[in-house]
């Protein structure tokens, strides 16, 4: 009997989870394939390596720019586990036999199995955001030039210190990812023997939001003189903010409390801090061209014509306090798509409460002037009784 | 946990959500100047240090983690003991994690992702064993601590990004080995005693 209910228990359980995928999938591919109508029935297969804020951001550019072109879309993720993503990629274009693989690669030394594979069934492969070691069965890449974001960091630090001299905290991405060690190297090179500006304290965080606020909040307790920070992702600038306002220095731009901060990506967080005049500037990686140039080369490839350039890095946009207003728009993120005063819609009013037990038994009229429970319409705030 | 992470994903489409200020008392909030985070760690510690030595399910939880088949015999409601010990896991997880979102101030889809090795770090440094029936409270809560002053110390010595990873993996290696050595002279000893008692029994040699 037991292990009956269990079998019974276990098959309720991955019914539904089937119902939950069932239901995605149809929503993923009711966005994604909204162009499968034209002429072209091409599919291609995206493999990203994990799927955070901005990888959603790239997923969204990618989509939009398929469904441009008329091309539908699978999309895999592989939860940071460089096997899966070759599982992944193989599945793809063996048993999908999808007509162009775009991926997003979990490991840069590993992924040249996966793009010979590729190469073999004449398959375009593009990498898109982090850069593949072995060029040579690759498509088209496409990534962001991290060293120079971490220079267009040390500018803003430098135009900064010209009024008064920075101590600055450096938070490190993960020490095994390119990006991160791309974005230190740049901004460190271009300060060094700068005057003004010095690096009191360099903290890793290994992407990790919990070790970025432990690593800000020890750094700010050991040097109280820090006054600004270097982020190298807007993805850690909540745990920063969240260790500044427990320090007591989180102030809008202008305050002598505040904390010069400059960070990379461009995401909502950075966006939001923008607006609050927390973030002094935040390079912006261009994500939403990632997609659109990807797709351009895939056309490009599948009508047989060479794809040159065969490599892109593109430079982060510089966003800061004074040009955000006239450039946000080239940058993702819907935040600046909301006004500053926005507050939600007025929501219908609350059905008026039932009578209690005790104004009932007092014979007191529940709803003054109606016999029975007035009927609320949604959406306005006048009521009706229903017996008159 | 792979199945909670993906929804969680679904869920807040991979973005952050805004904590409002109210709700994070339990994180950055004092209570006669102590943090309360710490209190309720400390409220914790103590609760489980009490469970475990001195209540009859702690001391099921230790016979089950020993040795299951004898539990059986015994006649221990070793299911029940599991099922607790699991839910009573699962509540704590729930507690630190409030706690740490109220921390950051948002919730983040990504967070607290590897903090199961960490924690596991922690409780072997401590003392427990991995093959269970060992261990203590106060000897986890000095394995967090270790590891937590380790991580707060490098960042005061201004010691370099790599180095954090070095030192760290080195005090994991060292606590480890030390279990070890102690746990072989512990068996080394119970052997020595098994063969006296066994020749004790042989009775003296004629």
């Amino acid at each position: 009997m037991r292990t009956s209910g269990v079998a019974r228990c276990v098959t309720l359980v991955a019914a539904a989870l089937l119902t939950l995928v069932a239901c995605s999938s149809s929503a993923n591919s009711g966005s994604a394939g909204g162009g499968q109508t034209s002429s072209t029935k091409h599919t291609i297969g995206v493999s990203f390596d994990l799927l955070n804020a901005i990888r959603q951001a790239e997923k969204s550019s990618i989509q939009s720019a398929a469904r441009a072109a008329g091309y539908s879309v699978v999309f895999d993720v592989a939860d940071q586990d460089a096997q899966k993503q070759a599982s992944q990629i193989q599945d793809l274009i063996q048993t999908k036999k999808v007509s162009a693989v775009i991926v997003i690669a979990q490991d840069g030394q590993q992924i040249a199995a996966s793009a010979s594979l590729a190469k073999a069934h004449n398959v375009p492969f593009l990498a898109i955001d982090r850069s593949v070691a072995d060029q040579q069965d690759i498509t088209f890449q496409i990534t962001g030039d991290p060293v120079a974001d971490g220079k267009a960091v040390a500018a803003q630090f430098l135009a900064a210190a010209k009024t008064k001299p920075l101590k600055v905290l450096e938070l490190v991405g993960g020490l095994t990812d390119q990006n991160a060690i791309g974005r230190r190297d740049g901004f460190n090179a271009a300060l060094a023997g700068q005057p003004g500006v010095s690096i009191v304290s360099q903290v890793p965080t290994d992407w990790n939001p919990t070790q970025a606020l432990d690593g800000t909040s020890n750094a700010l307790q050991k040097n109280p003189a820090i006054n600004a920070i270097y982020i190298p992702s807007d993805f850690l600038l909540p745990s920063v903010q969240s260790a500044l306002t427990a320090a007591d220095r989180l102030a809008p731009i202008g305050s002598p409390k505040h904390v010069f901060i400059v960070t990379i990506d461009g995401d909502q967080n950075g966006c939001k801090a923008m607006r609050a005049k927390t973030l002094d500037a935040d390079i912006a990686t261009p994500v939403s061209d990632f997609g659109k140039q990807a797709v351009a080369a895939i056309t490009r490839a599948l009508d047989g014509q060479p794809v040159r350039p065969k490599t892109v890095q593109a430079k982060g946009l510089t966003l800061d306090q004074a040009n955000y207003a006239t450039i946000r728009s080239q940058v993702w993120g819907l935040c600046f798509l909301i006004p500053l005063g926005w507050r939600a819609p007025p929501r219908s009013p609350p059905p008026l409460p039932l009578p209690s037990r005790r104004q009932a038994s007092r014979g007191r009229p529940a709803w003054p002037g109606c016999a029975t429970r007035p009927v609320v319409r949604a959406g306005s705030r006048t009521s009706r009784c229903c017996l008159r | 946990m792979q199945v909670f992470r993906g929804a969680g994903g679904h869920i807040t489409a991979q973005q952050n959500i805004d904590l409002p200020a109210k709700l994070r008392g339990i994180g950055i909030g004092t209570l006669l100047g102590v943090p309360t985070p710490v209190l309720l760690a400390a409220a914790v510690a103590l609760g489980g240090g009490f469970m475990f030595n001195r209540t009859t399910f702690g001391r099921y939880v230790q016979a089950v983690g020993s040795n299951v088949d004898a539990a059986v015999d015994a006649g221990l409601p070793v299911r029940r003991v599991i099922v607790g010990a699991y839910t009573l896991a699962g509540l704590l997880a729930a507690v630190a994690s409030l706690t740490q979102t109220a921390r950051l101030g948002t919730v983040q889809p990504s967070i607290g992702q590897g903090y199961e090795l960490t924690v596991i770090t922690a409780v072997v440094l401590g003392g427990t064993s991995l093959f269970g029936g060992r261990g203590s409270i106060g000897g986890t809560v000095a394995g967090a601590l270790i590891l937590t002053a380790v991580q707060t110390g490098l960042v005061f010595s201004g010691a370099s990004p790599y180095v954090f990873d070095i030192v760290r993996g080195g005090v994991l290696l060292a606590a480890v080995l030390a279990a070890g050595a102690r746990w072989r002279n512990l068996a080394h000893g119970a052997g020595l005693a098994g063969r006296r008692v066994r020749r004790e029994a042989d009775g003296p040699p004629a």
